[in-house]
């Protein structure tokens, strides 16, 4: 393994003392000048034609100072994905906006909404997958009479799978159903839209996770070019891929406002507004039809997965992208046939949320493979390590398994964690323990995954950088990938730092703003560091080599010769050095000298064919394993998740305690999935829309972690980082519902887990006369 | 518009007049007429912990504070955890050492729920530190460097007063 | 809204009288806080009478075999006076569960018992114990059982204007007790049902259990002698089936998993006393 002098270093967060000083600004904890409180009129209905919409009262409201609707857009109404700004003759779902209205007051601007009349004409809604796939309703939009949304549609197809399931001996079948969930992140969305004070134009300030995609937005609908919108993110209080479509809408209804009103314009959310109109993750339907040989070879996975994507659809198509990609698990697996589709709904809208299509999946593919185990009478353990995937074998989008980016040492993983999670041991004691039929039982879980990292073929994963050399030798760093509080300018200025060969604290990591850096795309499928990383190692090597080549000319040695390390300029044979202030002061001063770097990393493209899923579908892989040890409680259905013992393949861990919280806090966010958090809609309307109905772990859900990192010396992104962003969050769900199976016998194929359902399972299984009262 | 009613609050050891509608939070009175940003507000009704502050030295949850009730209380917010002489309290210090912190929102809200569990039970066990902090949300760090915070956190104040 | 401070009891009932509208006495406030932002209560015509300057409504004490306890005492004041001891472990455990540390501190026992949350952790235990209600209007007291302050779920029984005084919890000594009141949470999550459950010295059987669809309700009081009962498991679950079939009747529909939670408890019970 290479030596590092600040990468491969925990080194403390950039901005760590200011959060805990409560001094950082997140997107509500400034003002601007005579700013205005805007609030959406949310319909009244999932799904209404708007007969009319009749504002004369509320404008006269004292204090109101102006309302939009769908005409006063003056560009685009239909935004990426066919978000419109304002409802415009239909609403489509609960989180549509009639119309926005304009306050002094957030007090005031709420009161006068409420006379704001609305004619409404109550349409059926499609308010579920079958109601989408029946068609009986009349479809969401028009233009799609079978509801499918566009470009949704991938499969993954490998040999023949219906001659893989006549030559199986045991064949199961088996759906899961996956639930909506929702970010939850702490930060409620927040845009402001005032006027630049220079060009005249907009700048946008608000908790964005993509700001180039929000700026394109805005031009849209105001049909303007991008040289008059800025949009600058301030400080992000968690988004795992949330703000997105939400802020795209708040910022283009709040760029309209502003325009109109001639004031800055602040539109910040509720709690419940983010739960009835924000973003959630996919509840996907698996149907599956999977066959192994006597000895527990998988020969046949067939795989019919369907879900609901809200009325619009911008991240369908790249979940489901990835999602028939990964949709077998890392097994050898010669015969597949998946089929992945998205329908339209009058529900809430689908998007991203941390690990996309995959913690689904996971729960899907890893829930199976142990009822597969479980049908050939196999341990979980041995059936996985006999069907992993190994050096010389291909996955089965065709990819080959060996060094660099599809290493996948999952066995050598499966042995390091049943080692270290006492395996045997644990459970021959486990299953004397349950034996006795006690009120409490106890179980082992595995589950298994690989991740392809980055965007793969869901676009191109390019990423900018920019960095200026200030005369004191402080380096100021512009990067297009932003901090969400997942630690990425600390992780990008380790990068920084380590290439150029300086210290940490002479990196400054600059806010984002979509005037510094050139539009890259999002920070989104965990590309932060291995694709953004990528750009400031370039733009760092930019900025270097123009250094040297200044002290090279200075020196008179020649070009190529001097290096950099420590901060100390050396020539080849040691005789001439200088530290660093001092080359960069006579550099900048005496010579006149100015030094910026610039990176822009373009892996290039992936290849694959549509029609059959096949190809090189990401530039790299993670490996990922995990041991669930939980107790539940046979009476009361309460499931205690005591102990996870988890390794990770991630190429490189560029700051190892934040990779640590990544994927612990990702893992919890996992177990959240698993066993609390239940977002329930009914016709179209969110039940639960706050956190004491939708209930995220708190800090005694919490469990003991034994977390292992596997590194491996060569892979693609800077310094060899793969990006841990999302990983975490996958095993959880089909590790805890394992664990379940082998604690009390209980299969549960539906997310989250509920007490109730395990309880009155566990009675009517155990109990005779238990009917004396149920 | 409902009647404002004339309150003397103690913030950080200042005094402020405000005239504060008897419905205001005391986490908006704060943010919107003391410009003290650093409470935040995650849900506004009394679930997320994001706006914990000390009244009289008890953690409370300032958005379901009526602010016309702190009249003659002791606030305590973020703000007042550190001085020009302290610049981090050594809660604050145990949360950056700990590497405690991602995206930060909840950050001020544990801090002070940390500081009032410290103040009545130095030494807490697990079990304790679990309970005391069951009302502050954190969606990032899955809590495991918040627990090392605390644990750290309480080994360094003890150390002081022994 | 109109708001205004009570600077003794007796200020108090005469601000009542003068005030239009709904009256509602502010403690701690955190109760009506909620329920103003979440519109379930309107301040259009509310009148707050703030009480905390009332000292007398804050004291927490022992008489006897009894707790009396301030209406206005905070729930982790009344937590705190009960720390070191024995005696109301039932109560105990049921304030730890109660909400979070800071809603503890700062919510009142009155404010508590007058909110009726029907899926409250305290009231099972205050029902297990024969906790009464002390309730003053101008000059007339009167003292009632804490669950027969619920009109229904999150509504009580108190006319406005009158105020909870003090609650007064009888000691019970418990041979064998038994709490359940978990959420989908480990903590700080509203139970789908509360149980508690009791024998205490003499025998008598207790069982209260509360949720979302069913009000605070004795499933079994036995005051009178055991024998008559036999103690049999099965005469047990009868009569816990009697008292859910009277709740369906008066269209309190249980569900399976709170019946399962009755069935479960109800039979650990009855093995419990088998051994005792």
């Amino acid at each position: 393994m290479e030596s590092f002098s600040v990468v491969h270093q925990s080194k403390r967060r950039l901005e760590g003392e200011a959060k805990v000083l409560g001094k950082t600004r997140y997107a509500d904890d400034f003002r601007l000048h005579r700013e205005v409180a805007a609030l959406p009129l949310y319909p009244a209905h999932p799904r209404a034609v708007i007969l009319g919409i009749d504002c004369k009262e509320a404008e006269s409201e004292p204090g109101v100072l102006g309302i939009i609707t769908a005409k006063d857009v003056p560009g685009s109404n239909s935004l990426f994905g066919r978000f419109p700004v304002l409802a415009d003759g239909e609403v489509r779902y609960t989180g549509d906006a009639v119309a926005v209205l304009a306050a002094e007051t957030e007090e005031i601007a709420r009161r006068a909404l409420g006379k704001i009349r609305v004619d409404y004409k109550i349409l059926p809604g499609v308010y579920s997958l079958e109601d989408a796939q029946a068609c009986e309703i009349s479809p969401v939009h028009p233009d799609r009479p079978d509801n499918t949304m566009e470009n949704t549609f991938y499969p993954q197809y490998a040999g023949d799978v219906e001659e893989g399931l006549k030559r199986a001996d045991i064949v199961l079948e088996s759906e899961y159903n996956t639930s909506f969930a929702v970010n939850g992140y702490l930060e409620p969305d927040c845009v402001v839209a005032g006027e630049d004070s220079i060009t005249g134009g907009i700048v946008i300030y608000g908790c964005i996770q993509n700001v180039y995609s929000i700026r394109g937005s805005v031009c849209a609908a105001l049909g303007w070019p991008a040289n008059k919108v800025r949009v600058v993110q301030t400080a992000i209080g968690g988004s795992f891929g949330g703000k997105n479509e939400t802020a795209m809408v708040l910022a283009a209804r709040a760029a309209v406002l502003h325009r109109k009103i001639g004031r800055p314009v602040r539109m910040r959310m509720s709690r419940s507004d983010v739960f009835r109109a924000g973003v959630k993750r996919h509840p996907y339907r698996f149907r599956l039809t999977v066959g192994c040989s006597k000895d527990g070879r998988i020969t046949a996975w067939k795989n019919q997965v369907d879900t609901i994507g809200g009325p619009y659809n911008n991240q369908a198509m790249f979940a489901n992208w990835r999602l028939a990609v990964h949709s077998a698990g890392p097994y050898r697996t010669p015969n597949v046939r998946t089929e992945v589709q998205a329908y339209y709904s009058n529900t809430p809208y689908s998007g991203a949320y941390r690990g996309f299509s995959a913690p689904q999946n996971s729960f899907a593919v890893e829930s199976c493979i142990d009822e597969l185990a479980d049908a050939a009478r196999m341990d979980p353990a041995e059936f996985r390590r006999i069907n992993f995937v190994r050096p010389g074998d291909v996955i089965t989008s065709g990819q080959a398994v060996g060094p660099g980016e599809m290493v996948l040492p999952l066995e050598a993983m499966l042995d390091d964690v049943l080692e270290r999670g006492q395996y045997v041991r644990k459970k021959a004691e486990f299953e004397d323990f349950n034996a006795r039929k006690g009120r409490y039982r106890r179980g082992l879980g595995l589950a298994a995954g690989y991740r392809g990292c980055g965007l793969g073929g869901e676009g191109f994963d390019v990423a900018g950088a920019r960095m200026i050399l200030e005369k004191d030798g402080s380096i100021l760093v512009h990067s297009d990938m932003v901090d969400m509080g997942q630690g990425l300018r600390t992780s990008h200025a380790q990068v920084a730092a380590e290439a150029l060969g300086v210290g940490l604290e002479r990196i400054r990591m600059a806010e984002t703003d979509t005037s510094c850096v050139p539009d890259a795309g999002p920070t989104v499928a965990s590309r932060g560091l291995s694709a953004g990383g990528m750009a400031i190692l370039m733009a760092s090597e930019d900025l270097k080599r123009q250094l040297l080549e200044g002290l090279e000319n200075h020196w008179k040695i020649p070009g190529g010769t001097a290096v950099l390390n420590g901060e100390v300029f050396r020539s080849a044979d040691g005789s001439l050095s200088m530290g660093f202030d001092e080359a960069v002061s006579l550099l900048t001063n005496s010579k006149g000298l100015g030094f910026s770097g610039r990176g822009w990393f373009n892996p290039g493209t992936v290849h694959i064919d549509p029609k059959t899923g096949q190809g090189n579908c990401y530039p790299a892989y993670l490996s990922a394993l995990s041991l669930t040890e939980l107790e539940v409680d046979t009476f009361t259905g309460s499931i205690t998740v005591s102990k996870v013992t988890l390794a990770y393949e991630l190429g490189r861990a560029v700051n190892p305690d934040i990779v640590r919280g990544q994927l612990i806090g990702g893992y919890v966010q996992g177990l959240g999935y698993a066993l609390s958090e239940d977002l329930r809609t009914s016709e179209g309307l969110v039940k639960n829309t706050s956190f004491g109905s939708y209930l995220m772990p708190s800090v005694s859900d919490v469990p003991e972690f034994d977390l292992r990192i596997f590194e491996e010396d060569f892979s693609t992104g800077p310094y060899g980082a793969k990006g841990i962003g999302e990983v975490g969050v996958e095993l959880a769900a089909p590790g805890v519902g394992n664990a379940l199976f082998h604690a009390a016998g209980i299969r549960m194929r539906r997310l989250p887990f509920s007490k109730d359902l395990v309880a009155t399972r566990m009675l009517l299984m155990e109990k005779e006369g238990a009917d004396e009262l149920l | 518009m409902t009647e404002k009613i004339p309150v003397r609050l103690k913030v950080n050891g200042r005094y402020y007049d405000a005239a504060i509608s008897a419905d205001a939070s005391l986490s908006r009175v704060l943010r919107d007429e003391l410009g003290l940003m650093g409470t935040k507000e995650g849900c506004g009704t009394g679930y997320c912990g994001s706006c914990t502050v000390l009244i009289d030295g008890s953690a409370m949850k300032s958005c379901l504070v009526p602010a016309v009730t702190v009249g003659d209380r002791e606030v305590v917010t973020i703000e007042g955890m550190s001085s020009p002489e302290h610049p981090l309290h050594p809660v604050q210090q145990a949360f950056v050492d700990a590497g405690a912190i991602q995206c930060g929102y909840c950050t001020p809200g544990f801090v002070m729920s940390v500081y009032a569990l410290l103040r009545m039970n130095p030494k807490p066990t697990d079990e304790e530190i679990k309970r005391g902090l069951s009302g502050n949300i954190c969606r990032c760090t899955g809590y495991e460097t918040i627990l090392s915070a605390v644990r750290l956190a309480s080994e360094r104040l003890s150390s002081v007063r022994e | 809204m109109n708001y205004c401070k009570a600077r003794s009891l007796s200020d108090f009932f005469q601000k009542a009288s003068e005030a239009k509208g709904l009256i509602r006495p502010l403690a701690g406030g955190a109760d009506i806080m909620y329920r103003l932002k979440k519109r379930y209560l309107l301040s259009d015509k509310l009148t707050l009478i703030d009480i905390n300057g009332l000292d007398e409504l804050k004291g927490i004490a022992e008489r006897g075999n009894e707790l009396e306890i301030g209406s206005a005492a905070t729930l982790s004041a009344l937590e705190e006076f009960l720390k070191d001891r024995d005696e109301y472990s039932l109560l105990r455990t049921a304030l730890r569960e109660t909400a979070c540390p800071q809603i503890r501190s700062q919510g009142t026992l009155g404010g508590h018992v007058a909110g009726c949350l029907p899926n409250s952790h305290l009231f099972p235990v205050l029902m297990l114990h024969g906790a009464e209600a002390e309730i003053l209007e101008s000059a007339e007291e009167k003292s009632i059982p804490v669950e027969d302050l619920f009109r229904g779920p999150y509504h009580n029984r108190l006319k406005s204007g009158e105020l909870v005084m003090s609650l007064t919890i009888p000691r019970k000594d418990f041979q064998w007790e038994y709490y359940w009141g978990e959420g989908s949470r480990k903590q700080f999550s509203l139970p789908p049902f509360v149980l508690a459950m009791a024998i205490d010295g003499e025998g008598n059987r207790f069982i209260a259990g509360g949720g979302p669809n069913v009000l605070p309700t004795h499933f079994r009081v036995l005051e009178s002698a055991p024998s008559r009962f036999g103690g049999s498991r099965t005469t047990l679950l009868n009569l816990v089936k009697e008292e859910v079939s009277a709740q369906e009747k008066r269209k309190n529909r249980l569900t399976d998993y709170q019946k399962t939670l009755l069935f479960r408890f109800t039979c650990e019970m009855a093995e419990m006393e088998a051994r005792l």
